[in-house]
């Protein structure tokens, strides 16, 4: 998957929406971790994602480490969860915890460091290893705005992601560019997910915690929007 | 040990024979015998004769009775006499390591020295009915109990009333009293004795649905002042309602935390543990009022309204449906030993919420609200569940949280002590004892709460706080927050952390999720780390958790005491 512009010109305000004014559509919530060595810019790209030239967000927060995000792809409302990790070496064996039952995952790497990348692969193996199998995979190479500085090909990058099945956008947090555009193409992907994988899988695995297993909690229920799923840009 | 024995002849002869027909050296070593003769008509003469012979056919006398008491295991009795699985096997012909081991025991012979404490067969204790538990009363009543006639029976009367004299319980049928069974209680001295009363079976019929309160107790007892005859879920099957709510399973119910034992009266589905079954086909034709339900001292908000649907004049099948599940969970929560299970009794959990709801939509007057209203009376009924079984489930179903507790606070200890590098930046580094004077209170309070609604409330304080108090100065990404959170747990040593955090997640409701899952998950991504963190670092031997005295105790009191010193040092 290559490049594409910007699509934060969507001018859709996040929260809730409506459709003709009539229907309130209850959002698709998954939960989205983001991986990565540190300082590769994770919490600069979901910051920019959610705070961006968008309206404040309303949703409870922890700092960079917990947020929420809507997204409105075409008529569906996806709302992200998304949930940091400590990206410290120290704190490397905890980071199950956190992937656990996540839908979506985005491992950044910074494409002036090319140790950056080779750590995303180790993240990778260990998604595909250990997390929940049906989970949607994005490589993200950050800091697209210091270009001369590129240690990182984005056809070696690209290449890796194509052998590994993954999602690939190359992005830059301090520009904005293609920020956007790592979260509407997860949004479309779990939604093609959906219409392949029976929902009763995705909701076990997302009740593996034990901490809820109420249906129709809010929890991920991708029947409750409609049938069909077009793909289009995020509208957040 | 009770001193209480409830051996008869019949009982000691095939006792006797049994030790009798078992080969010498199964026995423990150096065991020489305490218990002489059974026989009283033995002179002092032939005893000593007796003695003086080789000791062979005497190690085949039964030395002590352990009477059975919730929580024993052949093992641990083993354990306890100092001799082995086998021999008590071999002297109780148990012929396999079951769990059923001690279904329809009452006591298990120890034929080891070591454990001799009393005699046991003396003449005056076996036979003078006053000196021990009145066997007899005991049988005859599940005699009559399982008698298929019992209805009749029933109304033919039975009474009992008992008192404790001597460290032995008394107890006398209704024919050996010389006046009416409720007279002869009301002239007991119920400042100085145990006093029991066991209404007449004709009332017992009349109020079945309070069968469970047929005895009163006027004072705390101690559990060794009743024997223990059987577990109690061995006692019975639903078919025989009564074997299972009888005077020896009530007996058996004071196992319950002494505390409660003044409230049987009205809080019976606490201390009772007989099997479920057993009671529902009564309370099911009983309509409980609000004012019968003990209602916990909570304030949160989806409690409070549960509480008020209850005290509705229509709430009376509510009303049983929420002392169906205080039973249930109770009857759960009670009896296990071992180790956690958290993830049954959340099953057990949901499915009450779940039925409730079910009741709850069913009701033409609620058919119409929203789903919010419905969540939140979800939450109170949790709310009201978990605070009324809290001790319960905190004291007998955690033990594993309890020792993962211990060994934090053993870490944190020394991580307090030694001192770990925790990265925090250097701006906020002045602020930061502020923080820990505030997250202290929060945790205080998330630890002490009762519910997972409440528990959950404080674990948001305590993040939040951490959360603003870097907003101004630097973004809190998930290294720096799980860093501060880290700081914390070592300069606030909380006691009981990890147990709490188990318990919140006992939480059913939809809003156990986003923020509140990331909570819990970085509180156990903390305690993981500090679990994992290598002790050699600090230059400790790899051992010093083990053999290291701990000062931080469990209690609430010397958590104040720390809590007290953190706020001085600050």
């Amino acid at each position: 998957m290559s490049n594409r512009p910007s699509s934060r010109a969507s001018t859709e305000q996040n929260g809730p929406s409506s459709t003709g004014g009539a229907t309130t559509i209850k959002p698709v919530q998954v939960k989205l971790v983001l991986l990565g060595e540190a300082a590769v810019g994770k919490s600069s790209i979901v910051l920019r994602f959610v705070n961006g030239e968008f309206q404040d967000n309303k949703e409870p927060t922890i700092g960079a480490a917990f947020l929420t995000q809507k997204c409105k792809l075409d008529d569906k409302i996806i709302k992200f969860e998304i949930w940091d990790t400590a990206g410290q070496e120290r704190f490397h064996s905890l980071a199950p915890m956190y992937y656990r039952n996540a839908q979506a995952a985005v491992v950044v790497y910074d494409i002036t460091k090319s140790a950056s990348l080779e750590k995303a692969k180790a993240w990778v193996k260990e998604l595909q290893r250990q997390a929940n199998p049906n989970i949607v995979i994005a490589l993200v190479g950050n800091k697209l705005d210091l270009q001369a500085n590129r240690e990182v090909t984005s056809e070696e990058a690209e290449e890796y992601a194509k052998e590994s099945g993954l999602l690939f956008l190359e992005a830059s947090a301090k520009t904005g560019e293609s920020v956007g555009e790592i979260f509407t193409d997860i949004g479309n992907t779990v939604f093609d997910l959906a219409k392949k994988i029976p929902l009763e899988n995705l909701a076990q695995t997302r009740s593996r915690t034990g901490l809820n297993n109420q249906a129709g909690n809010g929890r991920v229920d991708l029947n409750s929007g409609p049938a069909e799923a077009q793909p289009g840009n995020c509208a957040c | 040990m009770s001193q209480t024995t409830l051996i008869g002849n019949e009982d000691a002869d095939r006792l006797i024979n049994q030790m009798k027909s078992a080969e010498k050296f199964e026995y423990a070593q150096g065991y020489k015998p305490i218990v002489e003769h059974y026989s009283d008509a033995e002179s002092e003469h032939q005893q000593e004769e007796q003695q003086q012979e080789e000791d062979e056919e005497e190690y085949l006398l039964p030395a002590y009775i352990h009477l059975i008491t919730l929580g024993d295991t052949i093992k641990s009795i083993a354990k306890h006499y100092s001799t082995s699985i086998e021999i008590l096997q071999r002297a109780n012909c148990i012929t396999e390591i079951t769990e059923e081991i001690f279904c329809k025991r009452k006591f298990i012979v120890i034929p080891s020295k070591s454990t001799f404490n009393e005699f046991i067969f003396e003449s005056e204790q076996v036979f003078v009915a006053d000196s021990s538990v009145y066997d007899k009363g005991y049988f005859d009543t599940h005699t009559f109990i399982l008698n298929p006639d019992y209805k009749q029976q029933v109304l033919s009367g039975l009474g009992i009333v008992g008192y404790l004299k001597n460290n032995n319980l008394i107890l006398k049928r209704k024919d050996d009293l010389d006046c009416e069974p409720q007279r002869a209680y009301d002239e007991l001295d119920h400042n100085n004795n145990v006093c029991i009363k066991i209404l007449s079976a004709q009332q017992v019929h009349t109020i079945k649905q309070e069968t469970v309160l047929l005895m009163r107790i006027d004072r705390p007892i101690t559990r060794n002042e009743f024997a223990k005859p059987l577990k109690i879920s061995t006692l019975s099957s639903s078919k025989h309602l009564y074997s299972g709510i009888s005077l020896y399973s009530v007996l058996d119910s004071l196992q319950a935390p002494i505390d409660n034992v003044k409230q049987v009266t009205n809080n019976v589905f606490d201390t009772l543990q007989a099997p479920i079954n057993n009671v529902l086909p009564i309370l099911s034709n009983y309509k409980f009022t609000p004012t019968e339900l003990p209602i916990p001292n909570c304030n949160e908000p989806g409690f409070l309204l549960f509480i008020d649907l209850l005290k509705q004049p229509k709430s009376e099948h509510y009303c049983l449906a929420v002392q169906k599940y205080a039973l249930q969970i109770a009857n759960y929560s009670a009896p296990l030993k071992q180790e956690s299970k958290l993830e049954p009794l959340q099953k057990i959990l949901y499915s009450c919420i779940e039925d409730f709801s079910n009741k709850l939509s069913q009701d033409p007057d609620l058919k119409t609200v929203d789903q919010d209203y419905i969540f939140s009376i979800q939450e109170g009924l949790e709310s009201y569940l978990i605070s009324l079984n809290y001790d319960k489930i905190r004291s007998r179903l955690m033990k594993v949280e309890f020792d993962k507790d211990l060994m934090l606070t053993r870490r944190l200890t020394l991580f307090a002590t030694f001192g770990i590098e925790i990265d925090v930046p250097t701006e906020l580094k002045a602020d930061l004892a502020d923080l820990v004077k505030q997250c202290y209170l929060e945790l205080l309070r998330f630890e002490t709460s009762t519910t997972p609604t409440q528990k959950l409330f404080y674990l948001h304080s305590f993040v939040d706080l951490i959360s603003s108090f870097t907003h101004d100065k630097i973004q809190t990404d998930a290294d720096l927050f799980l860093s501060l959170v880290i700081y914390i747990l070592q300069k606030t040593i909380p006691v009981s952390l990890y147990s709490s955090l188990k318990f919140t997640q006992l939480k059913y409701s939809r809003h156990m999720e986003g923020v509140d899952e990331y909570c819990i998950v970085s509180l156990e991504a903390a305690i993981s780390w500090i679990n994992l963190y290598d002790m050699g670092k600090l230059g400790l031997p790899e051992d010093i958790l083990r053999v290291m005295s701990v000062s931080v105790d469990k209690g609430t009191k010397s958590k104040l005491t720390h809590g007290i010193s953190i706020m001085s040092e600050l």
